[in-house]
């Protein structure tokens, strides 16, 4: 399997790090964590990750996981190609609910075996691939696509024309694109 | 009481005549002797004499007939009183009973009634074990003692004097079940939620850690050394496995109670407890004695504590060597007794409490979850579970859950 180039770890306890750094070793080469959500943005403006393993509390005595689904919306702000696993040591289905609807990949339980986590890692990760390379395909025809409609004041068959699409053709890409 | 209030009212009125006949006539004889003859004087004192004497004499007539007509005013009055006190104590909810010397119940309100039936002594009334621990107790004390059906009762044992001579003690006992054990669930629920989060929190980075070495000890270290990471990851597996267990049970989903046709539910519960033990040369049979009686409850919950007595009923029928189980449903004391019957090997009295604690376990592969849940299902219904061996060969449970408002 092809070595991963960088995943990110958040979660408030060094011993997480360790543990994931030390067992994702030999299929990523760089394990970079953040104690908290805060430090975020400025590891995300610098790196490419694969994939990011997010913790769902980070201060003491809080189980609610409200901290983990806002930084959640976060990351999916800043870079929403980024597959997200959260992990939890509580598996509330309702948290686990709202963090799907809210971009999550994945959820990752704690404690984990090894073989789940990698396994989740590397699902990640093609998703985050797969994501990057469709986003930016999806991205130019949608916006070729909306720039042609409004030239042509919404008209179908001029922006076809224009497009050297078929109106069936057009009207398909707009249902998918949501225009 | 009306009759003495009027007697009184009428030694007020006595007394206020006196003063104002007295001070007439201080008054008239002040004026006379200020004014004119000693004669006058000396004629009013003697009229003003003899009409007290007069007064005095009257009214000790009255007091003294008073005193023949009181006795049976005042016997009516305690009669009534006696009639009201005793209304009162079978009014309350709390079971009275008081004992003569020799240990006889002498008085038994009617929560003690029911409580003892047509018991003579309280051996008889109580089970054997609380009855000697009731009787056991010294006058003033006060103790949480467990009947064998599992209900709670706080006992309190006092004195009365009787005006024969003789002492009666005077026990009361007091149902605690559902207050106690909605705390102690409450608070159980509460600390296990804690625990199981620290501990898997704790847990996360010792597993993964310990897997990730055994990995990595290779050839070049000595080969203690993986076999130590394996041991270690193994053992918080297992410890991962106890606490996922133990949060099945603490995790119990608050239920969500509905109208439920017991007859149906009943069929339902019978086909799932034929399926338990199908193919294992067991006989099963199913009897619901009430009617059409509506049941309030959370059907799923209710549904999984039943089957983990018929699986248990099964599992204990089967290693007699393919026994018998028994269904029942029953409605006693306006509440729906489900019972599970089989005659398997049983369970020693002693242990009989001890299956109740979680992760006690007779099975080989058992994870000893299954009654715990159970109890604490009953327990959320406002009901209990008990069980009891029978007369004969095995054991019989008994879930009994509150029947619904206005049910039977």
């Amino acid at each position: 399997m092809e070595r991963l180039n960088a995943i990110l770890v958040i979660d408030d306890k060094p011993e997480v790090h360790q543990a994931v750094a030390l067992a994702l070793e030999p299929w990523v080469a760089r394990v970079e964590s953040a104690a908290s959500p805060q430090a975020v943005p400025a590891l995300m403006a610098s790196t490419r990750y694969d994939c990011a393993l997010l913790d769902m509390n980070f201060t003491a005595g809080e189980r609610s996981g409200r901290e983990g689904i806002d930084a959640l919306d976060a990351i999916k702000a800043a870079d929403p190609a980024l597959a997200v696993i959260l992990m939890t040591a509580y598996g509330a289905v309702t948290l686990a609910v709202e963090s799907l609807k809210r971009g999550a990949d994945d959820f990752l339980l704690k404690p984990w075996r090894n073989e789940a986590l990698v396994a989740a890692v590397c699902e990640a990760a093609r998703r985050t691939g797969a994501a990057r390379a469709g986003t930016s395909l999806d991205a130019m025809e949608r916006s070729a696509i909306a720039g042609a409609l409004e030239r042509h004041d919404g008209n179908i068959a001029r922006s076809a024309a224009e497009l050297g699409l078929s109106r069936p053709a057009l009207y398909r890409r707009m249902a998918k694109h949501g225009l | 009481m009306g009759s003495s209030a009027y007697a009184r009212l009428g030694t007020v009125s006595a007394v206020g005549w006196r003063l104002l006949f007295a001070s007439i006539a201080v008054a008239f004889l002040f004026r006379l002797l200020t004014e004119t003859r000693h004669f006058a004087s000396a004629s009013v004192l003697a009229a003003t004499a003899a009409l007290l004497l007069v007064d005095i004499v009257r009214v000790a007539l009255r007091s003294r007939e008073d005193a023949r007509i009181s006795p049976a005013i005042e016997e009516r009055a305690r009669a009534q009183q006696l009639d009201q006190a005793l209304a009162l104590l079978d009014a309350v909810t709390v079971a009275l009973f008081a004992l003569g010397p020799d240990g006889r119940i002498r008085f038994a309100n009617r929560a003690a009634r029911a409580l003892s039936g047509e018991a003579v002594r309280l051996e008889d009334a109580l089970d054997r074990p609380a009855a000697a621990e009731v009787l056991g107790l010294p006058i003033g004390g006060r103790r949480i003692i467990a009947l064998a059906d599992g209900r709670s009762m706080l006992v309190w044992v006092g004195a009365v004097a009787i005006p024969d001579g003789g002492t009666h003690r005077l026990v009361s006992l007091q149902s605690i079940a559902g207050e106690l054990d909605a705390v102690q669930v409450g608070a159980w629920h509460a600390m296990t939620r804690v625990l199981a989060h620290e501990m898997m929190s704790a847990l996360t980075p010792v597993a993964s850690l310990a897997e990730s070495l055994a990995r990595m000890a290779g050839g070049d270290t000595r080969p203690e050394v993986g076999a130590a990471a394996d041991t270690i990851a193994r053992q918080s597996r297992h410890l991962i496995d106890f606490v996922e267990r133990y949060r099945a049970i603490a995790d119990l989903p608050n239920p969500t109670f509905e109208l439920l046709d017991l007859v149906t539910f009943f069929e339902d519960m019978k086909v799932l407890g034929e399926a338990q033990v199908r193919g294992r040369g067991i006989a099963f049979s199913a009897a619901c004695s009430p009617a059409a009686v509506p049941l309030e409850a959370d059907a799923g919950l209710l549904r999984q504590a039943l089957l983990n007595l018929l699986r248990n009923a099964g599992d204990a029928a089967a290693e007699a060597g393919g026994g018998s189980v028994h269904f029942a449903c029953a409605v006693k004391n306006a509440e729906l007794c489900f019972s599970v019957y089989d005659d398997g090997p049983g369970i020693p009295p002693d242990r009989i409490e001890e299956i109740f604690v979680p992760f006690y376990t007779t099975k080989e592969d058992g994870a000893g979850i299954g009654l715990a849940l159970s109890r604490q299902i009953a327990l959320a219904h406002g009901g209990r579970l008990a069980a009891a061996p029978n007369d004969g060969r095995g054991m019989t449970f008994v879930l009994s859950i509150p029947a619904a408002q206005g049910g039977c």
